[in-house]
């Protein structure tokens, strides 16, 4: 198992897909910075607010800072396609291509499809990471690193909001659970992606299922007035609404984690290997 | 014999694609399988190499039932269709990520195995940039760089130029020689002639006939 992980995971970090979503990642800081960071630390390095004045903190001004920005918009609504996009059409490839041939005339099938579903994961997780933790440390080059204030209008977490004590005492533990939050949806949407690789011949359709199951799943909430289980609510450190509570993503996506482990399970355990 | 398929039979949604074969095959021999296209050839070979299970019937690779008593042949190169590898890596890297899985050869074979096909192991051109007689030497390489017992190879001297076809045939001599079982399959009868000990025919899913070729062979009781 370790060996073909080993494989998998070269596989999956060490691939032309992969450098192309950190590159795409670092164009998306570069603009944010451009277009946003920089003129703002022209402007006092101040916020105002009537004759209120704040300084800028760097936890407010990073993309995931500031969830009004169009930056962090888009991210949002990119995020499952840059997840998917290293590893998550491997499955259908390698059926296609003939190399899961290859892989299975040297190793367990239960191997390969572990090592797989691990390496999408991974790759998923650190594909969308990477990016906003290099946006963290080039606004560290701009704005200081100042504990939010929660006396000012322009905080992206209200004093009463969902872990709003960790948000003011510990502002960078606060970052880091974001990240992770990050993380785990980036593996969400790869592993799914792998799972619609399993059935699908197409690898576009592939790649696009994590971002039509979140457009759906978000329909959705919308119409049942849910927004608080909405998961692009919870990517940036802003918090539009009062009611939101962490548990509601995570069991949804837990939900979609385990409804694609269960598909992709019974497909592996498929007997023949066939080519499409 | 070393792989032996007893009364096996395939069907995939309920087309038989194999059909009660019966049949040996030991080691240091070449066989061949000729038949048209859709006649079994390769999905004869994708049972021989556990990639898919006889709905009837059983393989026995060594003495052990092969989807029983193991999951694949523990020792097996296969070439089944297509070569695939992996695009963005260079030839030796790719034979290199594929051997890391079972740690059997090391840089300096895989580096003999790519003379051997007739490919430069210090070739920095990545995969996908390969002619397809290039991609073909490579999936040859592939399947013998282990030096496994049993190698399988689909249409090996497809895309190959008469230099190719020339190594093809002294790869398999020369495997042949180590000991290994070799089973091609081909629709080119004259070359096929050339690459074989024995040739199996095959129609319908079926084995139609056996062909023994090397005299030393037919002289023996």
């Amino acid at each position: 198992m370790r060996k073909i992980l080993k494989t998998e995971l070269h596989r999956a970090f060490c691939c032309r897909a992969f450098f192309v979503i950190l590159g795409l990642g670092m164009v998306f800081v570069i603009w944010h910075t451009v277009q946003y960071k920089i003129p703002y630390t022209r402007s006092l390095g101040v916020m105002s607010h009537g004759e209120e004045v704040y300084p800028h903190n760097v936890y407010q001004e990073c993309i995931l800072g500031n969830s009004m920005s169009v930056h962090a918009y888009i991210y949002s609504m990119c995020l499952p396609v840059l997840a998917a996009l290293p590893f998550g059409a491997s499955a259908c490839q390698d059926r296609q291509s003939g190399y899961r041939d290859q892989i299975l005339s040297r190793t367990a099938r239960s191997a390969y499809y572990r090592a797989k579903w691990i390496a999408a994961f991974l790759s998923g997780a650190a594909g969308v990471v990477l990016p906003m933790i290099w946006d963290f440390l080039v606004t560290l080059w701009f704005f200081p690193v100042l504990s939010p204030d929660s006396m000012s209008r322009w905080d992206s977490v209200g004093v009463d909001g969902m872990m709003a004590g960790i948000y003011y005492h510990m502002p960078m533990l606060y970052m880091l659970a974001k990240w992770l939050f990050l993380a785990l949806f980036g593996g969400i949407f790869a592993v799914l992606s792998l799972t619609a690789g399993m059935f699908a011949k197409n690898s576009v359709v592939v790649l696009l299922t994590p971002v039509l199951i979140q457009l759906l799943y978000q329909s959705a909430t919308s119409f049942l007035n849910a927004r608080n289980w909405q998961f692009v609510a919870y990517y940036t450190v802003y918090q539009p609404l009062f009611s939101m509570r962490l548990w509601k993503p995570l069991l949804a996506g837990g939900v979609l984690l385990a409804a694609s482990l269960l598909l992709y399970v019974w497909r592996a355990r498929e007997k023949d290997v066939l080519k499409a | 014999m070393y792989v032996e398929l007893n009364d096996v039979s395939k069907q995939i949604r309920r087309s038989p694609i194999l059909s009660h074969i019966s049949v040996g095959f030991e080691k240091g021999r070449v066989y061949g399988l000729k038949g048209k296209n859709g006649s079994g050839k390769t999905m004869l070979l994708r049972v021989i190499a556990g990639l898919i299970l006889p709905s009837s019937g059983q393989v026995r690779i060594g003495g052990k039932i092969l989807g029983k008593d193991m999951s694949f042949p523990e020792s097996i190169g296969v070439l089944i269709e297509n070569p695939s590898f992996i695009g963005g890596e260079t030839g030796l890297s790719n034979l290199s990520i594929l051997a890391s899985i079972q740690g059997k050869a090391g840089k300096k074979d895989l580096e003999e195995t790519l003379e051997r096909v007739g490919l430069d192991p210090s070739d920095k051109r990545t995969y996908r940039k390969y002619s397809l007689g290039m991609k073909q030497r490579l999936g040859i390489a592939a399947a013998i760089m282990e030096k496994p017992d049993i190698i399988l190879l689909d249409e090996p001297i497809n895309a190959l130029d008469d230099k190719g076809v020339e190594a093809v045939r002294a790869i398999l001599a020369e495997e042949k020689a180590r000991g290994a079982l070799i089973i091609v399959a081909c629709h080119d009868e004259a070359e096929l002639r050339l690459l074989s000990d024995e040739i199996f025919y095959m129609q319908d899913g079926e084995l139609t006939g056996h062909e023994i070729l090397d005299k030393d062979r037919e002289d023996e009781p």
